[in-house]
């Protein structure tokens, strides 16, 4: 009841399941799972994709951008924390992939062919970091920084703001991840073997691999006193964050699952809470033979064969550096519409994973719930939410 | 019908269309003129691309991710049903149509006006018809003052028929800054009622609060004025329940009010009451969907 | 006509530069920094109509002056001299 408390006081998303909060919720009850075909660029990769839709980026070399400005336009707005940019230090913490890179192939493209460096490449190197884009177009005045943890930036995106709030750094951080689809995660992904030519199939005994996605999720959290202060009644709150590594591989988690479960617990000692505490699990379920069969049997030691749990991959792909902040804003979402949706793209139980995600659009009732990622290197981390 | 001009006008149809149907309803009655209203509704479906887009804003939160098709056949479902309710109004007014209207939440309404000698204010929002509800509270024998930008008056004089020497309903100007505030205090001082439009925020100051959803805006000044004044808010609602009947609803009553007296975060205290309008006017799109006639993208700032 | 009480009519306005300052949250501005003939609304103190509110209320609990639709709202209201004389004049009644 006392001590400190961070108060989650808006969110927004833009992903293939919807470009706003009332689509996702429309897409997550009819189960429409919006794959298709790639029309961003050219590959001759043929795999399923999921873009999202009618979303004109203003810039076209900088659709990261674009697309964590449209969920933080919808945040902001929720929270109305935009009157206070002047007289609170507002931190911004965001995860990406894509938005990091350097390899850009229409630069690189370009010059081989036609001797020329254009300018837009630069351009994207200069001003694209993402954190300090936003910070400066607002003009906020806590710290920033550009989290790059391939899976799991978004998630440790939001761990690292919530440091910060702790740390008293900061009154209120606009956290979370963006990432745009693109040829080089692309085509990577497809050279370890892990991207399905099929629509994917999380946590299914027949999973074939990953599908690629693209989006942005954005929460923002608050100190208690902050929002008493300005009168604003939050009702949902982060209550822990936990992060391991499983120092083991390059790209296959531990098949002990020891650094998820390490992550897992951590973040649930901080929510002073017990696994029978938890309603639900959002978890990473990419869809990989080793992720799923590590992730599922780690939930199952953990919470019990009785733990529901989705993986929402299934409606948005796997976002890379966005999947923790698009991951974040379903659970928050979850947590208060009081249901989970099916876990798209499941239908056979696995024995070698042991338990089995929900099938169906699932009441909730309990008030906490956790969002787990794990990523490349061998990173897990996991989030608490509440609600009131 | 006319051609579309570059400035047209959002007051749609001219005096030639508003004649027909008039005589339609005079000579055939109302189901016949409900009739005509299928064609004329289907036209401005394919001609009027600003309305159709204004309705959307409205219709794709509703029932959002459907399909082309099916939204075009909301939207056109939601021109009728307005179209229905101005030829119904008309019908009234003209004493050619007896409407059946029921009052929901009268106790509510009688019990607030004897705890006080304060009137109230009356939020309106643009679901159903509220300009004819609004006459359902004549009974109550207090006068309600219109609060309005002075060039909407004319249209409003003529749709609830008032003539000059009008006692029940006045017009208050939202224009006139300290002034149109000293009035709005003076006439809930003295038990009258104060009725302001809720939910579009024109010039105002305005909130973000979630509504279908997302994010949208709605002036918070009558809940401002409440709270300074300590008086209640009544939510007016009203639907089309048949061919002939309407119900009426004032039974959301809410007492906006300070929590903490830290002036700084008066705007967000008032957010929650707002918020609590926005869940009220979500509820009745629930019950009557195609009976929201915000034909305007409250979701933009 | 009576005379003003200067010595009362200085003492209401020093009550109401302290009652805006702290009413209307006006931040950076202390009420001894309030000129007698700043103007209220738009420029000088640049309130809008949601402060007016707060005013009229304020007028009635501290000063007991109920502000009457006189269609002269906008000269009462114009600063801190008009204000404060219309407080004297309708608080000897």
């Amino acid at each position: 009841m006392q001590g400190f408390r961070f108060a989650i006081s808006g969110f927004g998303i833009i992903s293939a399941c919807g470009n706003n909060i009332s689509e996702t919720i429309s897409n997550f009850s009819s189960k429409k799972r919006n794959c298709g075909k790639l029309t961003l660029f050219n590959s001759n990769i043929e795999c399923p994709v999921f873009e999202v839709k009618n979303f004109n980026s203003s810039s076209k070399n900088m659709r990261s951008l674009n697309l964590a400005f449209e969920a933080i336009k919808q945040a902001l707005a929720e929270s109305r924390l935009l009157e206070y940019k002047d007289s609170l230090r507002i931190g911004v913490s965001l995860g990406t992939t894509v938005a990091s890179q350097l390899n850009d192939i229409d630069f690189y493209r370009n010059y081989k062919l036609k001797g020329e460096a254009p300018l837009d490449s630069v351009n994207r190197y200069l001003k694209g970091n993402l954190a300090d884009a936003i910070s400066r177009h607002f003009g906020f005045k806590g710290p920033r920084c550009t989290i790059v943890n391939a899976c799991s930036s978004g998630t440790d995106a939001i761990g690292v703001g919530l440091s910060w709030l702790k740390a008293d750094f900061c009154d209120a951080v606009i956290c979370g991840g963006a990432d745009e689809l693109n040829l080089v995660p692309l085509a990577g992904f497809n050279s370890l073997g892990v991207v399905s030519n099929e629509l994917c199939k999380p946590f299914d005994k027949n999973r074939k691999g990953l599908n690629l996605g693209e989006g942005a999720g954005i929460i923002i959290i608050e100190k208690e006193e902050i929002c008493k202060k300005r009168g604003f009644s939050p009702d949902l709150f982060l209550n822990g964050y936990g992060l391991a590594c499983d120092a083991y591989h390059l790209t296959a988690p531990r098949p002990d699952g020891s650094g998820l479960k390490k992550a897992i617990e951590k973040a649930l000692t901080e929510a002073k809470i017990k696994p029978s505490e938890v309603s639900f699990v959002n978890a990473h379920g990419t869809a990989t033979r080793d992720n799923d069969k590590t992730e599922g049997n780690v939930l199952k030691e953990i919470f019990g064969k009785d733990i529901k749990f989705l993986s929402t991959k299934g409606f948005t792909g796997h976002t890379l550096g966005a999947a923790g902040g698009i991951e974040a804003v379903f659970t928050a979402l979850n947590l208060k519409l009081g249901w989970i949706p099916a876990s798209a793209g499941f239908d056979e139980f696995d024995e070698e994973i042991g338990i089995a995600p929900v099938t169906d659009k699932t009441e909730i009732k309990g008030k906490y719930a956790i969002s787990t990622s794990l990523a490349f290197g061998g990173n897990n981390s996991a989030l608490v939410i509440s609600r009131i | 019908m006319e051609r579309k001009s570059s400035n047209f006008n959002r007051k749609r149809g001219n005096a030639l269309g508003y004649f027909i149907f008039q005589i339609t309803v005079r000579l055939f009655g109302l189901r016949a003129a409900y009739f005509l209203l299928y064609f004329v509704c289907l036209y401005y479906l394919v001609f009027d691309w600003i309305a159709v887009k204004n309705a959307l804003c409205y219709i794709k939160r509703r029932f959002p991710a459907r399909n082309w098709f099916k939204y075009l056949l909301d939207v056109y479902k939601l021109f009728i049903s307005q179209g229905k309710q101005l030829i119904d109004r008309y019908a009234a007014l003209a004493n050619i149509v007896k409407f059946d209207t029921s009052l929901e939440g009268r106790e509510s309404l009688e019990k607030v006006l004897k705890t006080s000698h304060k009137g109230f204010i009356l939020l309106t929002a643009h679901f159903g018809n509220w300009q004819t509800a609004l006459m359902t509270l004549k009974y109550l024998k207090k006068k309600v003052f219109l609060v309005m930008r002075p060039e909407d008056n004319l249209e409003i004089e003529k749709v609830l028929g008032i003539r000059k020497k009008e006692e029940f309903i006045g017009f208050i100007s939202s224009e006139e800054g300290a002034d149109s505030v000293v009035k709005i205090i003076e006439a809930i001082e003295n038990g009258s009622i104060v009725s302001i439009m809720g939910d579009r925020k024109y010039n105002f100051d305005y909130v973000g609060v979630r509504f279908l959803n997302d994010v949208a805006y709605f002036p918070y000044g009558a809940f401002y004025i409440a709270a300074s004044v300590g008086c209640p808010v009544v939510v007016l609602l009203s639907a089309k329940t048949g061919t002939k009947s309407y119900i009426v609803n004032v039974e959301n009553i809410l007492y906006p009010q300070y929590e903490n007296k830290n002036k700084e975060s008066k705007k967000e205290q008032l957010a929650k009451f707002v918020q609590q309008f926005a869940n009220i006017l979500e509820n009745y799109t629930q019950k009557f969907p195609y009976q929201c006639f915000l034909f305007h993208d409250i979701w933009k700032e | 006509m009576p005379e003003v009480n200067e010595k009362k009519l200085s003492e209401i306005k020093a009550k109401l530069k302290e009652l805006l300052v702290s009413h209307l949250n006006l931040q950076h501005i202390k009420p001894e920094d309030i000129k007698d003939d700043e103007i209220l609304f738009g420029q000088g103190l640049g309130l809008d109509s949601l402060d007016a509110v707060e005013i009229v209320v304020l007028l009635q609990r501290h000063f007991g002056v109920k502000v009457k639709d006189m269609n002269e709202g906008a000269k009462i209201f114009y600063s801190i001299d008009t204000l404060a004389r219309y407080i004297l004049e309708n608080s000897q009644e």
